[in-house]
């Protein structure tokens, strides 16, 4: 089936090179029409799917094998979420059968971790585990166990006022599986390795779980980053979508420049310092923006005028007719290209249960004074997206960067 | 006090920012839902209160206000 669906690609993109060549950098939007790279052991299948209750749109799922360190006892876990937008490996303690040691810090406390999302928090143990993903391995990798019963969740981590993602029915995943820029969720920062304000780490005694600092070694952390090889960033291909599709699938890849199947070619990169790029969209510049797999849809500042959606759907772009439109993205290194994109009616895209895969899907970013544009995954279709590990080098530089 | 700005890599503690706001606002923003899985920014519009939330891990922006206590000539958009 897959094979099949390949070779389909193949053959449309053998009857297109006679237009206008394949993959031929143009340098305008489209540019590079990509296959997707389906063997190798650095390569991981995923699906655009639903996930495992069949209701996330625009989310990437892939599978991830947990083994308690150094052992076989091992398990895999299905409908793991794909996110080039956060780092470290978040699963559900009600998806994990496998026991792992719990991380205790320097005085013996068990470790625990509050990390908030967009509209939900997660919550729960650190754990130590082996975690394989394709072909690749990550040894005594920190990961996040997300329970609000293991140890009672503090209030500091409810005042988001937002709700708990720590079940499937809230997650909609059975876990998060962040290979973004960062090497780890939290960084150096003193308020993260020192006083603890970030509010991401705690320390649980019996009295209960209190704020502190995480020293960068023992942080959750992008499990690529420990992979042996293959460890300074990710590509996710995913087909081309037009309007919606029930579900895609596609490839996770491990590794820049490392192997053959992993090559920048005609990817043009967009260095971000910051962890941010420029994108520039009707007339306005957004300095702070990111390419984001795990963001359901395309996010900016409703300069437009784009019709918004209420209610239920309230966060999301309705339109009457889809509107066909186009940004700029440029690197801090110059690097610029533009980018065409749709957004459609999310009510009347939601309406149709069945379809997972949602190429126009987009919502307003707060306004007027969100210094963003996040490219969310309906960017994903139709390109290869690398994402560059910050610190580590590749063929087309050191990370942080983006390249498609 | 009628609004409030933020921005910076975590969220900040909204029970402090909100005071006797805050249950109304979390009352909102956990009632949301489409019947579909999506992480979306936060965008709260009832009477009374309006607050938006955006941006991602480690960058995170917002803004809270009370439309009834905008002074007479202040528009939202001058709440940078």
């Amino acid at each position: 089936m897959k094979d099949l669906r390949i070779l389909l690609l193949l053959a449309a993109c053998l009857a297109w090179a006679f237009l206008t060549g394949c993959g031929g950098g143009s340098g305008s939007s489209n540019s590079t029409r990509s296959t997707i790279t389906s063997s190798g052991s650095n390569v991981a299948p995923i699906a655009v799917n639903g996930g495992p209750l069949g209701n996330y749109v625009d989310g990437a799922f892939a599978s991830v094998t947990l083994c308690a360190p150094g052992t076989s006892n091992c398990q895999t876990i299905d409908g793991v979420l794909v996110d080039t937008g956060s780092s470290g490996l978040r699963i559900l303690s009600s998806a994990l059968t496998v026991a792992l040691p719990q991380q205790k810090a320097p005085d013996g406390n068990p470790v625990a971790e509050c990390l908030t999302f967009l509209g939900s928090y997660t919550w729960g143990p650190v754990q130590t585990a082996d975690v394989q993903i394709g072909g690749e391995k990550a040894s005594a990798a920190p990961i996040h166990v997300l329970s609000d019963t293991a140890f009672k969740v503090p209030s500091g981590c409810t005042s988001s006022g937002f709700h708990s993602a720590d079940t499937l029915d809230t997650l909609g995943a059975n876990g998060i599986l962040g290979v973004g820029m960062f090497t780890q969720d939290c960084g150096s920062s003193p308020a993260c390795v020192q006083t603890g304000s970030a509010g991401l780490y705690y320390e649980c005694p019996s009295s209960g779980c209190v704020k502190a600092g995480e020293a960068l070694a023992q942080q959750v952390v992008n499990p690529v980053a420990l992979f042996p090889s293959d460890n300074n960033g990710v590509i996710v291909e995913l087909p081309s979508v037009s309007g919606a599709a029930t579900s895609v699938s596609g490839s996770l890849v491990f590794g820049i420049g490392t192997q053959s199947n992993n090559a920048l070619g005609g990817a043009t990169v967009y260095t971000a310092p910051q962890f941010a790029f420029t994108t520039t969209f009707s007339g306005h510049t957004y300095p702070g923006s990111f390419v984001d797999s795990g963001s359901n849809g395309l996010f900016f500042v409703n300069t437009t005028g784009i019709t918004e959606c209420t209610g239920n759907e309230a966060g999301f772009y309705c339109p009457a007719s889809t509107q066909n439109l186009s940004a700029t993205n440029q690197g801090a290194n110059g690097a610029s290209g533009t980018v065409k994109f749709s957004i459609g009616n999310a009510a009347t895209l939601f309406a149709n249960a069945s379809d997972m895969a949602l190429s126009d899907l987009g919502g307003p970013a707060l306004s007027p004074n969100a210094d963003y544009f996040d490219w969310g995954l309906p960017f994903f279709f139709g390109r290869n997206v690398f994402t560059a590990i910050e610190g580590m080098s590749t063929p087309g530089g050191t990370g942080p960067y983006w390249a498609y | 006090m009628f609004a409030v700005t933020w921005h910076g890599p975590w969220l900040p503690d909204m029970r402090q920012i909100l005071g006797s706001y805050f249950e109304q606002y979390r009352a909102a923003v956990q009632g949301q839902t489409t019947g579909r899985m999506a992480r979306r920014p936060v965008m709260i519009d009832q009477p009374g209160l309006l607050i938006q939330i955006g941006g991602r891990v480690r960058a995170f922006a917002g803004r809270a206000y009370i439309p009834d206590k905008l002074p007479s000539g202040v528009r939202v958009e001058d709440i940078q």
